[in-house]
């Protein structure tokens, strides 16, 4: 074959060029892989791939073919060390003056008689007259002519054992053969010629190279830019915590200003104040959570605590009150928040004066066992607001402009009830085709209103976070985002449209 | 809330209307419907008086101008007579009587309903209202007697068992007895109701065999105790008054004889109540005249006339125990508009929004590590108690009463165990580079609620080899870039951390940090097989550093 201009890789090059140094001659062009692999110094594996490589170029052709391994048998090698039957025969005959009855040679050689004799007849070594064996050869020519192949054999050494030769050893029970299959590299043209006409390609550039100048006598090599690349790592912020901080800076954004207060609560501002009266199954160890320790808070303003429990116990002027007897004790008894309205409860017991817009945003806690829908701590975001013509019809107005920011086309509001508001509703959205109830909201009680001591009228929401965050990043289980896998959260794609404003 | 099953025929039977016509009224009436071979009613808590078929018709019809205005029903005495002696645990009983109830077997079942949705909301599980409920024919007298009994004395065959026992065995045998036995129990001694001298009731455990209401019950007998007078009370009126119309609306009274003095229940004495017009507007937004104040108000089935044009008076029936102060009249002339009917106004006013200074240096810092490779996780705040050792700078742990597991028995007071169950738990994803930020809580009697909260940033490093130096690298590059420097370096130690490689770092703005290098010893605890180092910033004094106001 004519070689042209070819391209190899380093390590084609590599191969080649350690090949020519190394093999023998020039002629033989025909090597096994395992034969490449002593030759180079490179592993078996390696050469495999390369040898597909340069068959692709054209520059080699591999053969499949099956070789024959022989081996020698016991036979064999007891006849290697003893002499072969018919070699002793001779012996034996040549001892004897050269002749001995057929009768003595079976007494002397026993089972191997017809053996030695059928052989040395064939070989013309004896001659058969009248019940005796005659010697008819020069004794010192009498050497079996297995032997040379045999030894090869033992050698080990590469041989082509004609096929006669090796029907003739098979049939004496002197060889064993076993198939092997082996990949043979038929060498297109000289190897030495091949990297004459070459030009080397470089896959990565390197400083070396370009400081060097080497990258003018090379080629940069062409990439499969369809393969997948190589997994990388990188840093960055919490997609659900993201998430908490959209919905902050959106209530900011409606001019709401951020309060905060730790979510170990008093049932005071969590329940009492919110006029949910102390018999209310909300309140029990099954769905508050209790602090244990430490147990018992304060509160400071004692003409709230006298509001409370005038409210609770026997109302007022406008109110019948829930009519039972209201304990100081367990209003001061610590808990986890159920709801961020306690936070609430607390900003207004402070009187502001409208109109002011306030919000906070954190954890709550409910007595839940936690599985894919539920866990006993979670996100709410609760807002108040007053000012001038706050009514049920405002609350309308402004759940629905808070609703079209976060995105939804689809909202719609019904009756409900909460103990701290009337009118109550609920706010329900539909993503995905279905309607998510994700928000309750109304004015709050009179009552409410009487025992942080303000005469005008509030209006108040609050929303889960968790439930809403789910829906919009198509997650199943709520613990997904309080993932703890470092790889599973660095993978969650942002969810940049909703922060966008699209269309849910 | 309570969730209430009915056959959807019997939805029909009750209401009057077809089916779908009857589900469009009652989801009005803020009840959330779920139709499947049966219908599901989601009644608000606030109602009681819905938690039956009846009480729902009642209220639907009215809506529905089928009837309007006050219910009324015939209240009779009877000489039926219960006598009270002290029982210390559950002193109040109340008792009356419902003719011409006819239960068959739908109806026995939602009778069932009934009691319990009552039992579980008004009631309180039981311990704050029990009822009973008999065949008025299987009473052995009209002479009923309520004591604290001697629970060997006290000898039955309870509903739904075959063989006479004595209370200490109702207690131990039977599925309410275990579940309700120690609600009203004093030692010994239980609330017993007697007729003539044989056991009926053994409140608020179970009733007896002897009074079962069954297919076939004409009247029913009705007591309700409990240890306030109140919900008692309420909840008879309640009961009454659903049952009333079923029957033909003829209600007897039984009267109470105890040592304070003699009670006739139930009266059924509606209550008065003035409603200023605007006050519906303030609230509502929408101004109303009487006339159509009032039309609102009879289909929601109160009583009402004009006092002059800005006040009505109304007559609320003694089932409404949810009627409070005058915004729930106002909340039932809304159901009676529709809430749809409401035209939303949009907010006008511009104020100005503001959230905390420390949010802001949070969210700097937060994404300033995230530049720098670490990836920032969320957990979780409820952690186990055993935390507390690997928190550094708190002593002594935040703990729940009733946690759900002994992995969430405790609030966190650091981020730093957090972080380490992180480690442990992504072995397998080294070098591990990740960051928390979120609120710490510690003791601080200072405070009202004894616990006060503190604004954190905690980040671990984990690799084949990494050292203290390393997180000081990141520490102090993220104060450079948030314009902060350190002001003093003090020596550390914590059992988290290996002797000499940890510190206590103030910064110019008050930032306190904690960092170091995990001791193999945590290491171990946590099963992390890599070196680790931590740090956890506190940066709450931001807020006040920045000039906050408290509203």
């Amino acid at each position: 074959m004519n070689v042209r201009q070819v391209f190899l890789s380093e390590a084609e090059y590599e191969f080649l060029k350690k090949l020519s140094e190394r093999m023998v001659g020039g002629e033989r062009r025909l090597y096994s892989v395992d034969e490449l692999s002593k030759l180079t110094g490179i592993s078996k594996s390696s050469i495999e791939s390369l040898i597909r490589l340069l068959e692709e170029k054209g520059l080699v052709r591999i053969v499949r073919r099956e070789r024959e391994i022989y081996s020698l048998t016991s036979v064999a090698r007891k006849y290697m060390e003893q002499g072969f039957p018919e070699e002793r025969l001779v012996r034996k005959l040549q001892e004897s003056g050269g002749e001995l009855p057929v009768k003595s040679v079976q007494e002397l050689m026993g089972g191997e008689a017809a053996i030695a004799i059928a052989h040395a007849l064939r070989k013309k070594w004896i001659r058969l007259s009248s019940g005796k064996v005659e010697l008819v050869v020069d004794p010192g020519e009498a050497l079996a002519v297995e032997r040379k192949y045999l030894e090869a054999i033992a050698s080990n050494k590469p041989q082509a054992l004609p096929r006669s030769v090796v029907e003739e050893l098979k049939h004496r029970k002197l060889l064993s053969v076993e198939r092997r299959a082996e990949s043979l590299v038929e060498f297109l043209a000289d190897p030495r010629e091949i990297i004459a006409k070459s030009t080397v390609e470089i896959g990565a550039l390197t400083k070396d190279l370009i400081v060097s100048g080497a990258w003018k006598r090379a080629r940069l090599k062409s990439y499969d830019i369809t393969a997948s690349p190589p997994h990388i790592r990188m840093g960055r912020t919490n997609f659900f915590r993201e998430f908490i901080d959209y919905i902050r800076e959106l209530m900011r954004e409606l001019g709401f200003i951020e309060v905060e207060s730790p979510p170990i609560e008093l049932e005071f501002w969590n329940y009492d104040v919110l006029y949910q009266p102390q018999f209310h199954p909300a309140r029990q160890a099954t769905d508050t959570f209790i602090v244990e320790s430490p147990s018992r808070g304060t509160v400071g303003d004692a003409s709230i605590i006298e509001r409370v429990k005038k409210l609770h116990e026997v109302g007022d002027d406008e109110s019948t009150g829930w009519q039972y007897s209201w304990s100081l004790e367990r209003a001061l008894r610590i808990i986890l928040r159920s709801h961020t309205t306690a936070v609430s409860a607390r900003v207004l017991a402070a009187r502001p004066t409208p109109p002011f817009r306030y919000f906070t945003i954190g954890r709550v806690y409910r007595v839940e066992k936690i599985d894919a829908n539920h866990l006993p701590e979670f996100h709410q975001v609760d807002g108040i607001a007053s000012e001038d013509d706050v009514d049920l019809r405002w609350l309308l107005g402004f759940l629905s402009e808070f609703l079209e920011r976060l995105g939804f086309a689809e909202y719609k509001f019904r009756p409900a009830y909460f103990p701290f508001t009337e009118p109550s509703i609920e706010g329900y959205v539909r993503i995905g085709g279905r309607w998510l109830e994700i928000l309750g909201a109304g004015l709050f009680r009179p009552e409410v209103l009487r025992a942080v001591g303000v005469d005008y009228t509030v209006a108040a929401w609050g929303m889960g976070i968790e439930r809403l965050a789910m829906a919009l990043y198509g997650l199943n289980d709520i613990r997904q985002l309080y993932s703890y896998n470092a790889s599973f959260v660095e993978s969650i794609p942002i969810g940049w449209r909703v922060y966008a404003g699209a269309k849910v | 809330m309570p969730v209430l099953k009915f056959k959807p025929g019997r939805i029909e039977e009750v209401i009057g209307a077809s089916l779908n016509e009857s589900l469009r009224i009652i989801e009005s009436l803020k009840i959330e419907v779920e139709l499947h071979d049966y219908v599901e009613l989601e009644v608000e808590v606030d109602r009681p008086d819905m938690y039956s078929l009846e009480g729902i018709a009642r209220q639907a019809r009215g809506v529905m101008g089928l009837e309007e205005g006050l219910p009324s029903y015939e209240l009779l005495d009877t000489p039926y007579e219960i006598k009270v002696s002290h029982v210390a645990t559950r002193p109040y009983i109340a008792s009356a009587i419902v003719w011409d109830v006819n239960v068959d077997e739908d109806y026995l079942e939602e009778l069932i309903q009934f009691q319990e949705k009552l039992h579980i909301s008004i009631g309180s599980g039981r311990s704050r209202v029990a009822i009973g409920l008999h065949d008025l024919e299987k009473l052995p007298s009209t002479h009923l007697t309520y004591a604290f009994e001697d629970i060997d004395n006290v000898v039955f065959t309870p509903l739904g068992y075959e063989k006479k026992m004595s209370l200490r065995e109702v207690f131990s045998i039977t599925e309410q007895g275990r579940k309700y036995g120690g609600i009203s129990r004093s030692g010994n001694k239980h609330p017993v109701l007697r007729a003539g001298g044989e056991v009926i009731s053994v409140p608020p455990v179970i009733n007896a065999e002897l009074t079962r209401i069954e297919p076939g019950t004409r009247h029913v007998f009705i007591d309700v105790t409990g240890p306030e007078l109140k919900p008692v009370l309420d909840t008879l009126s309640i009961l009454v008054a659903n049952l009333a119309e079923r029957g033909k609306g003829r209600i007897g009274r039984v009267t109470v004889k105890t040592s304070y003095g003699i009670m006739r229940e139930p009266t059924l004495n509606h209550t008065t109540r003035r409603l200023r017009l605007s006050y519906v507007e303030r609230v509502l937004g929408i101004r109303l005249d009487p006339f159509t104040a009032i039309h609102h108000l009879r289909r929601m089935r109160y009583d009402a006339r004009p006092l002059d044009e800005e006040i009505i008076e109304v007559l609320v029936p003694r089932y409404r125990i949810d009627v409070m102060h005058p915004i729930d009249l106002v909340e039932d002339i809304m159901l009676s508009i529709g809430l749809h009917n409401l035209k939303p106004k949009r907010p006008r006013r511009l104020l100005r929004g503001r959230l905390k200074p420390s949010y802001y240096w949070g969210r700097e810092a937060r994404r300033i590590l995230a530049y720098m490779g670490f990836v920032e996780l969320m957990g979780y705040t409820l952690v186990p108690c055993s935390y507390i050792e690997f928190s550094p700078g708190a002593q002594k742990p935040i703990k729940l009463a009733n946690p759900v597991g002994p992995e969430s028995a405790c609030i966190r007071s650091s981020l730093v165990p957090l972080l380490l169950r992180a480690a442990s738990r992504n072995q397998h994803y080294v070098p591990l580079k990740v960051f928390e930020s979120g609120e710490a809580y510690v003791r601080d009697e200072s405070s009202d609620v004894k616990v006060s909260a503190r604004k954190r940033i905690a980040m671990l490093i984990m690799n084949h080899r990494v050292g203290y130096e390393d997180i000081q690298a990141y520490t102090y590059k993220l104060l450079a870039a948030l314009g902060d420097q350190v002001v003093e370096v003090k020596r550390f130690s914590h059992r988290i951390f290996i002797e000499g490689r940890a510190a206590h770092i103030r910064t110019q703005n008050k930032v306190e940090i904690v960092l170091g290098e995990v001791h193999p010893q945590v290491l171990e605890e946590f099963g992390i097989t890599y070196p680790t180092a931590i740090a956890e910033i506190d940066y709450t004094s931001l807020d006040t550093l920045v000039g906050e106001t408290k509203p």
